[in-house]
């Protein structure tokens, strides 16, 4: 294409030669005619320049700009007529390229592909299948599970650890689950068949539900009812582990399906190397200790799977607390629900402050708001005394989105010791 | 008339104007939203 | 005599037919909108009979009896998605940003027209009056072969919709049927008003005729604005759906689909984006004719066109964002999710952009008001306060545009230590933003009272106080601004909102108060020169088309935004995009995309431009006959 605007241009070159008889006006047109070769040659380079960089990071763009504007302003000059033309045109495109290289300046988000609109067909799933979504519900990805930090909608890593050796204080260490929950079934506190015995802050699951009679029953029981049966040393601080922190798993904020729940129960069996219960054995094993009205329902599902957000800063403050499940470690005045006592009550508005001033403070906190900010993304800076260290998780700063980290930091800033709370 | 066209005349009688009209106009929208000058020491 | 009695029998019911033109499309949509009130009634007698299928509206909440097709599941396949090897959504975005650029131009022009044929009847001046007809008489003709284009990008629009999203457009068309073609009546009734309006220029010129001639253009307006309202109802559909239930089946109640949650708010922001961008277009194009004339009488003429042309832009692009603040509202209202995407998720960065825009606009503007004091004898005295001007315009662009919280990953998180910058951090909050931009627009009106007073001296006996006065109630003004930005600071966020209605207070009362106590002052003033159109600088010309192209692009940003905010969705949370560009673009490809589009409209327009100087060229006696060049202005013509 350029080629053939160029012989135009030449053959018109020629042309003037030797038609124009008057030497003056043949002078004028064949350097105007010289003028057009060379803009056409700008022009087609900047093109050709564009073109071959248009593709990854490249830096050179800027020049095809320059090239086409400086080729219009040199046009502009010589030819008199369209002068007004070329230079607004010039003009026109150097905002328009202007505005088109500050968009590209500025960082690419691209929108990833909505999340696939797919019905799961839970029950026509092999084992294996099962246990790979289960895997996704508590880590977030197949493989997962051996990352520090990685987590799914099941939240279960938060305070669970799933390997022998790894983190986990705040609830007993899930491995060895299926072959450990007849042992369960024996300790007397369980009261096996006799639930109205039992000490804890729950008798039974619901009212006439009885107790699991097999250890796949316990699995259930205990994602339906924690408060049920509680661990020895892993209750709520200050009950004599008769209550449980862990929330009921088939209501909000997690929120899991009876296939989910048996999904997540499938990877537990089939990583250990245990042949699982079917499908149908687990679902009723649930269906034991959630009565039909409670059990979600997995149809309207949102589809939010797209990211691995605990919560992406469109919620109200107080569901932010609550999906990133805050409120099972952490006391907030104003937040319903949030009762926790692992962590210290969240009174940041008057204790943050305070814990900047502290000798043994070494974070980098100047103020409040920074203070807080850095208690979520970097829990170790500064560990509130009487509590232990590492015992937060150091995930929140990739699970919690910008807007939902503000929101906390805003909402915490403005809880004062006895001051009413903040209005959500 | 005369005496306002004396600049410190002038000046005077348009910072109380000026002056007054903001405050009003502050503290009257500031005030529809429960808001006031006063908000940053009273909390 | 008899002549002239059958000219106005015959202008009476050239008026009427527009009258009743105007009103057919409503008579026959009467009946349609009948169905749909009386059809739960219908239902009620019937109940007992057959079984009737009732859906619950998904945002009126209303119930209604299912009488539409559930929107259709589309795959990705040559069915649903038959597609060239291109990205179908790029040609569609392409079609439809060209047909809104000619559509928006051709409704704002004929609001321009009616307002300067207005000024025209009633300005007492009659070499003014002559000017001001002549001026309207060639925006008109401007934008007459703009208007087929706009019906061939129109038709380009809906064969593009037509072939590469069937499923989509069939079920589009099936919720909007009656109201499709409504809209290509009123879209016959537009037509035929213009050309009347238009070819009975010349002929409907004096008195009683010409106030024919001017409800004409209001009946046109009326229409063209009517139109572009039901244009709005299919968008405003696709972005917060009513009147179907939730799988999208049509529930009977045609007004319930039209008056969507965000229908109201686009019609406004669209109605003064529309104004402001025509604004912006006529004075591009006087820009360009100023540049290419030859003569002082041609320059002089432009010159003026340009000014008019810019002003009355700009008087529409001062009410814009708060036009557009009400929008934003009610897309929070109707979905909290949809408000962050736009300003604190995914779109955050184009905001950045849209606010560097406004920086440009409002810069081009003042620049081009201090070019056009070099215009006037007399104004040289405020020539060297400009650079304050700048300065503080600088400051306040500087603030207004530092961005607060942005999606960042980890790692940009760690090295800025947090989620803002340090020190710069301080400056993205909206308290200092509302600062910024309100210092900005007081600016601009300290540059336009600057410029309505640059060659005059006031003679009324309290000019001395009047001056002192205006001067301090400016300082008050920015020491105000300032002074709730800073306060800002102090209180919660919650809180701190609410003191962005003082701070727009005190914008507008400069504004009218000192527009007002100015044009009183400037009463009966003394002119120490002439305004001597044409003798301003080409410098200030490029402003103009500087300010044409941002308008421009800003537009075609604006829309985009709108329109990506739906995300995946067709129409939203009702019918999903499974083709495969279901994905947002980066802001790159996007400015990419904007800018190929605004040069190609630029293009094609000057092309327009171009047509219309042919057709001027037969006559030129005849156009140059209402430009008195250089004849004095009185005080009321700017």
């Amino acid at each position: 294409m350029g080629w053939m605007a160029l012989a135009i241009l030449a053959g018109l070159l020629v042309y003037f030669q030797v038609s124009i008889s008057e030497p003056a006006a043949k002078k004028r047109a064949v350097f105007k005619t010289f003028i057009g070769i060379v803009a056409t040659f700008l022009l087609f380079m900047a093109i050709a320049n564009y073109k071959n960089n248009f593709y990854g990071e490249n830096r050179l763009l800027p020049v095809s700009l320059v090239m086409i504007t400086v080729t219009t302003f040199v046009m502009a000059l010589y030819f008199t007529n369209l002068s007004a033309l070329l230079k607004i045109g010039g003009l026109m495109f150097f905002v328009a390229a202007f505005l088109s290289g500050y968009g590209n300046w500025l960082p690419q988000v691209e929108g990833g592909f909505p999340p696939v609109e797919e019905k799961k067909t839970w029950d026509s799933m092999t084992p294996q299948q099962l246990a790979d979504e289960g895997e996704k519900i508590i880590f977030g990805g197949v493989g997962k599970n051996k990352e520090q930090g990685a987590i799914g909608k099941g939240q279960c890593p938060l305070c669970h650890a799933f390997h022998a050796g790894m983190l986990g204080e705040r609830a007993p260490n899930l491995a060895g689950l299926p072959g450990r929950g007849k042992e369960r079934l024996e300790d007397p506190k369980y009261s096996m068949g006799n639930p109205s015995k039992r000490e804890y802050e729950a008798k039974e699951a619901f009212p006439g539900s009885g107790t699991a009679e097999s250890a796949q029953e316990y699995i259930a029981e205990s994602h339906a009812c924690p408060s049920c049966y509680v661990v020895a040393g892993y209750g709520v601080k200050g009950t004599n582990d008769k209550q449980s922190p862990m929330p009921a798993i088939h209501k909000p904020p997690i929120s899991l399906s009876l296939p989910e729940l048996a999904a997540v129960d499938t990877w537990m069996y089939l990583r250990e190397g245990i042949d699982a219960p079917s499908f149908e054995e687990i679902i009723k094993s649930y269906e034991k200790f959630i009565p039909e009205a409670d059990r979600p329902k997995q149809a309207d599902e949102k589809p939010a799977g797209a990211t691995s957000l605990m919560a992406d800063g469109s919620e109200p403050i107080d569901q932010i607390f609550a999906k990133a499940q805050c409120v099972s470690c952490h006391t907030i005045p104003g937040i319903p629900g949030a009762m926790g006592t692992i962590g210290p009550k969240l009174e940041e508005g008057t204790t943050a402050a305070q814990r900047i001033k502290d000798p043994t403070y070494k974070g980098t906190a100047k103020s409040p708001t920074e203070y807080i900010m850095e208690s979520i993304v970097d829990p170790s800076a500064f560990v509130v005394k009487p509590f232990p260290d590492n015992t937060m998780p150091k995930v929140f700063g990739q699970k919690l989105s910008a807007g939902a980290l503000k929101k906390i930091v805003d909402y915490l800033s403005q809880v004062k010791t006895g001051a009413p709370p903040p209005k959500i | 008339m005369s005496a306002l066209n004396n600049p410190v005349v002038a000046v005077i009688v348009s910072l109380i104007i000026s002056v007054g009209y903001f405050v009003f106009v502050d503290h009257y929208l500031m005030d529809m939203q429960g808001l006031d000058f006063w908000y940053l020491f009273r909390n | 005599m008899g002549l002239l009695a059958g000219k106005r029998v015959f202008s009476i019911m050239a008026l009427c037919m527009m009258v009743s033109l105007l009103l057919l499309p409503i008579v026959v949509a009467l009946p349609s909108l009948a169905i749909g009130e009386e059809a739960p009634a219908g239902d009620a007698a019937k109940k007992d009979g057959d079984k009737v299928e009732k859906g619950r509206d998904v945002y009126y909440k209303t119930e209604g009896i299912v009488v539409g097709a559930p929107a259709p599941k589309t795959v990705d396949g040559p069915r649903d998605y038959p597609r060239y090897n291109f990205e179908s959504r790029v040609l569609l975005w392409f079609a439809n940003q060209q047909h809104l650029y000619y559509g928006s131009f051709v409704l704002a022009v004929p609001i321009f027209c009616m307002i300067i044929e207005f000024m025209g009847v009633v300005t007492k001046d009659k070499a003014l009056a002559k000017r001001y007809d002549q001026l309207a008489y060639d925006f008109i003709k401007i934008s007459l072969t703009a208007y087929s284009l706009t019906a061939i990008l129109g038709g380009i629009l809906i064969f593009t919709f037509l072939t590469l999203y069937p499923a989509f457009f069939s079920y589009l068309s099936g919720i909007f049927r009656p109201v499709m073609h409504i809209y290509a009546l009123m879209f016959v009734a537009e037509s035929g008003t213009l050309y009347i309006y238009y070819y009975g220029w010349d002929k409907m010129k004096e008195g009683f005729l010409k106030w024919i001639h001017l409800s004409m253009s209001v009946i046109l307006n009326i229409i063209g604005t009517l139109l572009m309202f039901l244009a709005n109802s299919w968008i405003g559909f696709m972005m917060s759906p009513a009147g179907v239930d939730e799988q999208g089946r049509y529930l009977g109640n045609i007004w319930h689909v039209i008056h969507t949650a965000l229908w109201n708010p686009l019609n406004l922001h669209r109605i003064l984006g529309n104004m402001a961008f025509g604004g912006g277009v006529v004075a591009a194009y006087a820009a360009y004719k100023f540049l290419a004339s030859k003569t002082e009488e041609d320059r002089a003429h432009y010159d003026w066109m340009g000014y008019i042309a810019m002003a009355l832009g700009v008087a529409f692009l001062i009410p814009l964002p708060f036009a557009g603040y009400w929008l934003m509202r009610e897309v929070y209202a109707y979905r909290q999710q949809m408000g962050i995407t736009l300003m604190g998720g995914l779109l955050a960065w184009l905001f950045i952009i849209q606010a560097t825009m406004i920086g440009i606009l409002f810069l081009s503007t003042n620049y081009y008001l201090w070019q056009a004091m070099g215009r006037m004898r007399g104004a040289e005295k405020y020539q060297r306060y400009i650079k304050y001007l700048v300065f503080i315009l600088a400051c306040g662009y500087m603030v207004f545009i530092t961005p607060h919280t942005m999606v960042m990953t980890p790692a940009e998180l760690k090295a800025m230590g947090g989620q803002q910058h340090p020190v710069l951090g301080n400056y993205g909050v909206m308290s200092a933003k509302n600062g910024g931009i309100n210092v900005i627009i007081t600016t601009t009106v300290l540059s336009f009272v600057w410029y309505m007073r640059g060659n005059k001296v006031s003679t009324v006996s309290w000019a001395k106080f009047g001056n002192i006065f205006m001067g301090i109630f400016f300082a008050c003004a920015y020491f105000n601004i300032i002074f709730l930005a800073v306060y800002g600071y102090y209180i919660p966020a919650n809180v701190r909102v609410g003191l962005s209605v003082p701070q727009v207070a005190t914008t507008l009362s400069c504004l009218f108060f000192m527009f007002a106590l100015n044009s009183v002052m400037m009463k009966g003033a003394k002119q120490l020169g002439p305004i001597e159109w044409g003798k301003i600088s080409a410098r200030s010309q490029y402003a103009l088309i500087m300010l044409a192209t941002a308008f421009t692009w800003m537009m075609g940003l604006m829309g985009y935004i709108r329109s990506s905010v739906r995300l995946f969705w067709h129409v939203n949370e009702i019918m999903r995009d499974n083709s495969p560009w279901a994905y947002t673009h980066t802001v790159g490809f996007a400015a990419n995309m904007i800018s190929f589009n605004v040069l190609f409209f630029w293009i094609t327009i000057l092309f327009v431009f171009w047509l219309g100087s042919l057709g001027a060229k037969k006559v030129p006696v005849e156009s140059k006959a209402g430009i008195p060049g250089g004849v004095p202005q009185p005080a009321a013509s700017h």
